[in-house]
């Protein structure tokens, strides 16, 4: 999934802790073939991207959320105040009311370790609700 | 005609590299016609015999999912992790004295691959790197912590999967 550039994200006010987010899973090895249910693959962010995308469940329709990216494989939920639990920041992007992005996941070439664990723990907290 | 001379076979549709073409002899066991086919001459290279006494699912599986990921239209690994990756692995089923465990897998963003070893309060992956130039690791992480070494030797990969088998 596409975060926002470097730079262009809002580091305002975190969102509150009862808010339900949407993040989707572009690719088949988002997804345990075994459980099919996320693997932390799905939660690794990209060199470009300042956190890891998502929507908001009470400003964006699911299936607008699915028909924002050309190719998407599953969506799965995740709960804003657990995500505070790890350590996360989950904050509105300014540009679009819909989005979001989580803070905090460092990039695996910078630190490998912190990035699988923490992708553990989000694949772990997240919920399917929709798959391709 | 013998294995010494048939020391290659074929994966085919790999979008971004074409065909791969990889050494067979460490991959020989668990291979029969899945993900894969192999060169018509080498046919008879395949005798029941061969694999029946050695198949394992497990293993089998594993490959195979390693190996679809090169398949996939977009975003693929790229051919030096995804060699890397399969010699690893196969060295590894050489080396250990128990039950290959089946295991996931996944490109990176930068077109690494990761191998994942999961179960219940225990969690064991093989991040194989994009480029020789960059370094591979061994994650592991259980209920006391986790950490990721920088060390892809076979010795550290038998010692973890070990880890990881006996939990």
């Amino acid at each position: 999934m596409s975060g926002q550039p470097l730079g262009t994200s809002n580091q305002s006010t975190p969102l509150p802790c009862g808010t339900i987010v949407y993040r989707l899973i572009l690719r088949n090895d988002g997804l345990n073939p075994e459980t099919n249910r996320a693997q932390r693959a799905a939660f690794l962010r990209r060199d470009n991207e300042e956190g890891l995308s998502v929507f908001l469940r009470d400003k964006c329709d699911l299936h607008e959320a699915i028909g924002s990216m050309k190719k998407v494989r599953a969506v799965v939920t995740l709960h804003v105040g657990r995500m505070y639990d790890l350590g996360l920041s989950v904050v509105p992007d300014e540009n679009d009311p819909r989005h979001a992005e989580i803070l905090g996941v460092p990039l695996p070439s910078d630190d490998l370790s912190t990035a699988l664990y923490l992708g553990g723990q989000l694949a772990g907290q997240s919920r399917p609700v929709w798959q391709r | 005609m013998n294995a010494a001379a048939t020391p290659y076979y074929e994966i085919p549709n790999c979008p971004t590299y074409g065909h791969v073409v990889v050494p067979m002899e460490p991959l020989l066991t668990g291979v029969q016609k899945k993900a894969w086919v192999l060169p018509g001459d080498y046919v008879e290279y395949w005798q029941p015999r061969d694999v029946a006494s050695a198949l394992d699912v497990d293993y089998d599986t594993t490959i195979s999912r390693v190996i679809a990921m090169a398949q996939e239209e977009e975003d693929g690994p790229t051919l030096h992790a995804l060699t890397t990756a399969l010699v690893l692995l196969a060295n590894l089923r050489d080396q250990i004295d128990f039950p290959f465990p089946r295991a996931t897998a996944s490109t990176t963003p930068d077109g690494g691959i990761h191998v994942y070893w999961e179960r219940p309060g225990r969690t064991l992956v093989l991040a194989v790197p994009p480029r020789q130039d960059a370094a591979g690791y061994i994650y592991h992480e259980d209920a006391t912590g986790h950490a990721a070494l920088r060390d892809t030797s076979p010795q550290t990969l038998v010692r973890w999967l070990t880890w990881f088998a006996y939990a």
